[in-house]
């Protein structure tokens, strides 16, 4: 599968419900307008004009909008989907690690590690642990933040679930687009 | 739901320092993304329905007996929440998997008495509770930054040169 990740940036691929392209963009710009405001970047792009993403170096391109349903939206959606998973995944086991080894007090006041062994201190970090707990649950920096329906996030099968099934007269669209990280 | 956050900034005086805590709470309000909404106490119908802490002010010193006691319980429930959503945080990587907390739900063959101390529906809230952002269970602010630890607490508590310590009580909604 072709990967459309740049470095120092997250790509958001929105899913939304519309008649038509047109209408699919206009909604899609609405909730990327909330999503910027949300991971506080305040700026983003659509793959509509090349002028940010040649300025920020962006090398992936990708059409503006998708049918979610065709070869290539599905192919978008499914790699945000692997993405978040890797991420989720991750996360998932430095927190076990951390919950495992260290005591409540060690992880809210960022204690050095102390004599773990080195193959836990390799893998948590006394100031990162509190992070990942963030990206486990659901609210991390960027990674966390690659599927939206609308301006919420998908955070699970059952969303995405959600989000491909349209109601009648309208269709999924997904619209991929690049903000700055 | 509402909790009552604790504000502290580091001003001249009141007047200041209430524009601090209202710019701060600007930014934790703001696209509603750790908190929809905040009242802060020079406002009645907010003062009153507060029963059990009347003696709260709009503005208060941080070393004043009543600022020290309102700051005390800040942390006290901070912390509290922590270990809640620890423990909660403990049994979810003990007995839950990777699918089962996206898909919050438990694994078949659960027993009963470990479903009933898992809850399901809120467990990856409870890892975001662990987490360093701002929002529930965080009752203490910096200017708008979660205090997470004592020594973020003791830190702040120590006033700038020519500036006092304050703490501001404001309602927010989450």
């Amino acid at each position: 599968m072709e990967t459309h990740f740049a470095p120092h940036f997250v790509l958001p691929r929105v899913i939304v419900h519309a008649k038509n392209e047109e209408e699919a963009l206009k909604k899609e710009k609405e909730a990327l307008d909330k999503i910027a405001e949300n991971t506080e970047r305040c700026i983003y792009t659509t793959f509509e004009s090349r002028e940010l993403l040649d300025e920020w170096k962006v090398e992936v391109n990708l059409p503006p909008v998708l049918l979610a349903s065709s070869f290539k939206g599905r192919e978008l959606i499914e790699e945000g989907w692997q993405h978040m998973v890797k991420i989720f995944m991750d996360a998932l086991e430095k927190t076990k690690l951390a919950v495992q080894y260290l005591t409540p007090e060690q992880i809210m006041e960022e204690e050095p590690l102390g004599n773990l062994s080195e193959e836990v201190k390799a893998k948590i970090h006394p100031w990162d642990i509190r992070e990942d707990f963030r990206e486990v649950g659901g609210v991390g920096e960027f990674f966390f933040k690659l599927l939206y329906f609308g301006s919420r996030r998908i955070t699970s099968r059952r969303d995405l679930v959600r989000a491909l099934n349209s109601k009648e007269g309208l269709r999924a669209y997904v619209i991929p687009a690049v903000i700055p990280c | 739901m509402h909790m009552l956050v604790r504000i502290i900034v580091h001003a001249e005086d009141e007047k200041q320092a209430f524009g601090k805590a209202e710019k701060a709470l600007n930014e934790l309000t703001k696209g509603e993304k750790y908190f929809d909404g905040y009242a802060t106490f020079d406002n009645e119908e907010i003062r009153d329905s507060y029963v059990d802490w009347s003696y709260l002010q709009p503005v208060m010193l941080a070393s004043s007996p009543n600022g020290k006691h309102f700051i005390e319980m800040g942390w006290k429930y901070t912390v509290e929440g922590f270990m809640e959503a620890f423990e909660q945080v403990k049994l979810a990587v003990q007995y839950l998997s990777l699918e089962e907390i996206m898909e919050r739900k438990y694994p078949e063959g659960l027993p009963e008495d470990i479903k009933k101390r898992i809850n399901i529906l809120s467990i990856q809230v409870y890892f975001d509770e662990l987490g360093n952002q701002p929002g529930h269970p965080k009752y203490l602010y910096h200017d708008h930054e979660p205090i997470l630890s004592n020594e973020d607490l003791e830190f702040v508590l120590k006033p700038e040169e020519g500036l006092k310590v304050y703490v501001i009580p404001a309602d927010v909604h989450y």
